[in-house]
């Protein structure tokens, strides 16, 4: 609970650097607050404190004993030292002797470049081995747990994971059994990982004990660029960095990036390992117009002229406007079919689980599997635009005028909540479909356009916590495959000079959409990488 | 010799008195009394007086009882809780067991009054499971005292509740730790927890908690019985009273022996041990179990028993474990036996205890057979170096101590099993 009352801070300084913090930090966070980096391998904000790596000793007080600094209380008037001759030499002891067992087998290991042995020895190590190799302690390595890969001789036993099943996701599936140097890593009953949230696993794990399935011996980590994003398999909106070969321009993993109004370091295992739909067998790659049950391979060219032909009469025409389209792809998209005559647009969202009083799993999923209702409705509101459900669609139906139902934005593998509109149309309705993949719910649409995915628009989306946020491409778009903003502009013109301006996103969020959602001016390029809490919608 | 005068007077006064675990003749000698002294006085006036005694804990680590219990925050709202440690696990102490297995009552009347002065209704006694036989005794001088309304509702009439509840461990040596002790007593793994929160704040159950070893609780009603002062006549300034001794090793009369703090170790070791088996010549003792870093001979000749004398030869009372080592017997043996001892028992939490102990032992196998090479012994040293101080509990402490300790007493008998390897 916040109150107003402002806590009185304490002042510590650490290695010489003085920081105010509130009393109620450690000694830890207040170092991370005055941008010292202490190593450290149990210690993560998001669960409790272990205290059991020895890493983060520190000199407090010139005390003659050190202090772990992540369980050490501040107090006014404190004087650290991180990195004094005797705190270094601590750590040292202790990186050593984390590694005395470890079987550096680094170039079979997909954390290599990213783990925190390595890392942690080229800062504070650089000692020579003392220890003979067939000294080493060995234990069971690569057992399938499922989703997950464990290398219990990898292991450090730092226990983030045991207690990420035991805080996060109260599943307790992974347990550290036996005493000493014989301690393991296993799951319970030598079971597998029964939780959505698996891959968080594998990056919280500092070493490459836990590893992901999906990214084992995929890509060396050095070759890959992150990008920043957010998730858009539901309506939580998890922050995510995207990670790509520049190279190849291939997309090889999602993680979660530290949220802690959204996320705090967690996305459930469906936001990590869905993406596989972009480069999947069902992806449409060209637009496709469907007679007599032929598909035909065909152009964005011919589907704008017959698109550009319909508009002449647009009082037969539907716009259904699906609520995984960003904010500025659901702007333009109405403005322009309204500036053309349209009339009726439909709201194509999961009508089930919209309205549900609990939405939410517990840890962090949401049960509409679509990313922006909310910044749905906040657009239509804006542009004072009514819109439809799928009741409204049937009676729109039921009015016989109706000829041309286009929908838009349709993504991924899993839009089985979608169908119900589909199935609201009757035969003489022709369907034109804005979707990612080719999927047996679409068979009766006449024309199916290839949508570009997430991972290859950029814009903006509110989470069902109402909170604004970013999404950046991360990826070319796959093929012939083209966003809301260029679909808008091909229609408009009624062929295809792929002459859309390429950041429309940037001018519509800058000039239409910044001021009204936050009540100020706001370039694109400076919206919090966090997002933005809005006001609630009145 | 003074000192002997006032051998078993305390602790073991009545040990040799046939039956003393029955309630009946443990009353007959006086049994009891003090309890229904502390249920007639202040709580804090209990407090004053243990405190006015100097009684430190038994336990190994001497931590003040009065000031421990001062600690206990008595405005929480949540139930406080008095746990006696009987977990005796460190190699060389035997002590514990004696009180259990003669004299249990002491234990009782020790909870009663310690429960009284902290205002705790609920006390477990944690007993290691290899202690089958105490267990069984225990347990029946626990329902004996239920029977004579000593425990339960509304003990001696003052409507003052205590229940008593007798607990076996696993076996684990780390549970004697007290964290270690109340972690395993929730029905977790017998895990050190981290302080803060300390035990008195946050123990049991995230309950005030108050954790005393057996001979420190068994103290208590002679204390009641003859007020705190006379108590702190006995022993010297910082090293109040008597403690139970545990000899063992090369001597004709091993054996638990009552001494008064201060007594000259040779009076225990000569004169009640009767000196070393065979004649044999002595090498060096180990003065508080086997964590405690070795004395000399001469050393030995000089040194008292108090905590005073042992930190000046940088060793502790411990838990009152007195190794006697003859001449003949390899240090390098004992010390390799010590080492894969705290090897198997570390925890394995911290990773300085965790590997550190497996390195240490590693070392000192490969040295006794004969294995060594010439950086073994700064290995041994630096190890045990990174283990001092940087880990959750004492265990690290507890394995590196004994090998600095005998590294830097007796570097020759370490440096000549190099040589001898060298020399092959």
């Amino acid at each position: 609970m916040s109150t107003d009352v402002a806590v009185k801070k304490v002042s510590v300084t650490i290695d010489d650097k003085k920081v105010e913090v509130t009393p109620d930090k450690t000694v830890f966070q207040a170092a991370v607050e005055a941008g010292i980096f202490v190593p450290h391998y149990c210690y993560h904000p998001d669960l409790s404190i272990a205290g059991v790596c020895r890493m983060c000793l520190v000199e407090v007080d010139n005390a003659p004993k050190l202090q772990i600094s992540c369980n050490t209380p501040v107090r006014d008037g404190m004087v650290v030292r991180t990195s004094s001759d005797k705190a270094r030499q601590a750590q040292k002891g202790s990186l050593e002797l984390h590694l005395i067992n470890h079987p550096v087998d680094c170039p079979i290991c997909d954390k290599a470049g990213e783990c925190k042995l390595q890392d942690f020895y080229r800062e504070f190590g650089l000692y020579k081995s003392r220890v003979e190799l067939e000294d080493k302690v060995h234990k069971p390595k690569a057992k399938d747990i499922g989703t997950i890969v464990l290398d219990a001789e990898r292991c450090i036993l730092c226990t983030r994971c045991t207690r990420f099943t035991h805080e996060v996701t109260h599943t307790d599936e992974l347990v550290i059994v036996n005493r000493g140097n014989r301690s393991e890593l296993k799951t319970y009953d030598d079971g597998p990982l029964r939780n959505d949230y698996t891959g968080n696993l594998a990056d919280i794990c500092p070493v490459g004990a836990l590893t992901a399935r999906d990214f084992r011996f995929q890509q060396r980590v050095w070759f890959l660029e992150k990008k920043n994003s957010v998730c858009t398999m539901c309506a939580r909106g998890c922050n995510t960095t995207v990670s790509v070969n520049p190279k190849t321009k291939k997309l090889y993993r999602v993680e979660p990036r530290r949220n802690p109004e959204v996320n705090k370091s967690w996305i459930c295992d469906t936001g990590r390992w869905r993406y596989h739909y972009v480069y999947g067998e069902s992806r449409l790659r060209t637009p496709e117009k469907i007679s007599d049950g032929r598909v035909l391979e065909s152009t964005w060219h011919q589907a704008f002229g017959e698109m550009k032909r319909a508009l002449e009469d647009p009082s037969g025409i539907v716009i259904g406007l699906s609520t995984q389209l960003t904010n500025e792809e659901i702007l333009e998209l109405v403005l322009s079919f309204k500036e053309s005559g349209v009339k009726h647009f439909v709201r194509i969202v999961d009508e089930q689980v919209i309205e549900e009083r609990s939405p939410w799993d517990g840890v962090l999923k949401h049960r509409d599997h679509t990313p922006n209702a909310e910044g749905f409705a906040r657009m239509f509101s804006m542009m004072n635009t009514k819109f439809l459900d799928c009741a409204g669609l049937a009676a729109l139906v039921g009015e016989g005028n109706l000829r041309h139902a286009w929908f838009f934005g349709l993504e991924g593998e899993d839009v089985s909540w979608a169908s119900r509109f589909v199935e609201a149309l009757p035969e003489g309705v022709s369907l034109t479909l804005h979707a990612t993949s080719r999927l047996p719910i679409w068979e009766r649409a006449q024309w199916l356009l290839p949508a570009a995915s997430a991972f290859e628009k950029s814009g903006t989306m509110v989470n069902a916590l109402g909170r604004l946020q970013r999404l950046q491409a991360a990826i070319p778009r796959v093929s012939l495959a083209r966003d809301g903003h260029a679909v808008a502009f091909g229609v408009q013109r009624g062929a295809d000079r792929d002459a859309a301006p390429e950041a429309r996103h940037v001018d519509l969020f800058e000039k239409l959409i910044a001021a009204p959602l936050l009540g100020r001016e706001q370039v694109w390029k400076k919206l919090d990488p966090m997002g933005v809490a809005l006001k609630e919608r009145s | 010799m003074p000192a002997l005068a006032k051998e078993k007077q305390i602790l073991l006064r009545h040990i040799d008195t046939p039956n003393l675990s029955q309630i009946s003749v443990y009353e007959e000698v006086g049994g009891y009394q003090a309890a229904k002294k502390a249920y007639g006085m202040e709580p804090a006036n209990i407090i004053e007086d243990v405190k006015a005694s100097g009684l430190r804990g038994r336990g190994g680590a001497g931590f003040p009882t009065g000031m421990k219990w001062g600690f206990v925050p008595q405005n929480t709202g949540k139930p406080i809780y008095l746990l006696c440690n009987a977990d005796e696990s460190e190699p060389g102490c035997f002590k514990d067991r004696v009180i259990i297995e003669k004299n249990p009552h002491a234990i009782i009347e020790g909870i009663l009054i310690a429960a009284r002065a902290i205002n705790s209704h609920k006390s477990y006694i944690y007993i290691r499971g290899e202690y089958a036989k105490g267990a069984r005794i225990l347990q029946m001088a626990i329902d004996e005292a239920y029977q004579r309304g000593f425990l339960g509702k509304n003990i001696l009439g003052t409507g003052f509740d205590l229940d008593l509840v007798l607990h076996r461990g696993a076996g684990a040596y780390i549970c004697g730790e007290e964290t270690g002790l109340i972690s395993s007593l929730e029905g977790k793994k017998g895990q050190p927890k981290l302080k803060p929160p300390f035990p008195a704040v946050s123990g049991y159950l995230g309950c005030p908690t108050v954790v005393n070893n057996v001979e420190t609780l068994s103290t208590l009603p002679w204390i009641l019985a003859h007020g705190g002062k006379t108590y702190a006549t006995y022993g010297t300034e910082k090293s109040a009273g008597t403690r139970l001794f545990c000899l063992s090793g090369w001597v004709n009369k091993p054996g638990v022996y009552e001494l008064e703090l201060g007594t000259p170790l040779r009076v225990l070791i000569d004169e009640l041990g009767g000196g070393l088996k065979d004649g044999a010549t002595l090498k060096a003792v180990i003065p508080g179990g086997s964590s405690t870093p070795p004395l000399t001979p001469a050393e030995v000749a000089e040194a008292t028993l108090d905590f005073e004398c042992m930190a000046k030869y940088g060793s502790f009372l411990g838990a009152g474990g007195v190794i006697v080592i003859p001449e003949h017997v390899s240090l390098l043996k004992i010390l390799e036996t010590i080492s894969e001892f705290y090897w198997d028992e570390s925890c394995g939490q911290c990773t300085p205890c965790r590997e550190g102990t497996g390195w240490l032992f590693r070392i000192l196998k490969h040295l006794h057979e004969g294995r060594g090479t010439s950086t073994d012994i700064e290995d041994l040293k630096k190890t045990a170096g990174n283990m001092m101080g940087t880990t959750i509990c004492a265990l690290a402490d507890a394995a590196a101590m004994p090998v600095l300790g005998f590294l830097k007493k007796f570097p020759d008998e370490f440096y000549a099993a190099l040589r001898e390897r060298e020399g092959q």
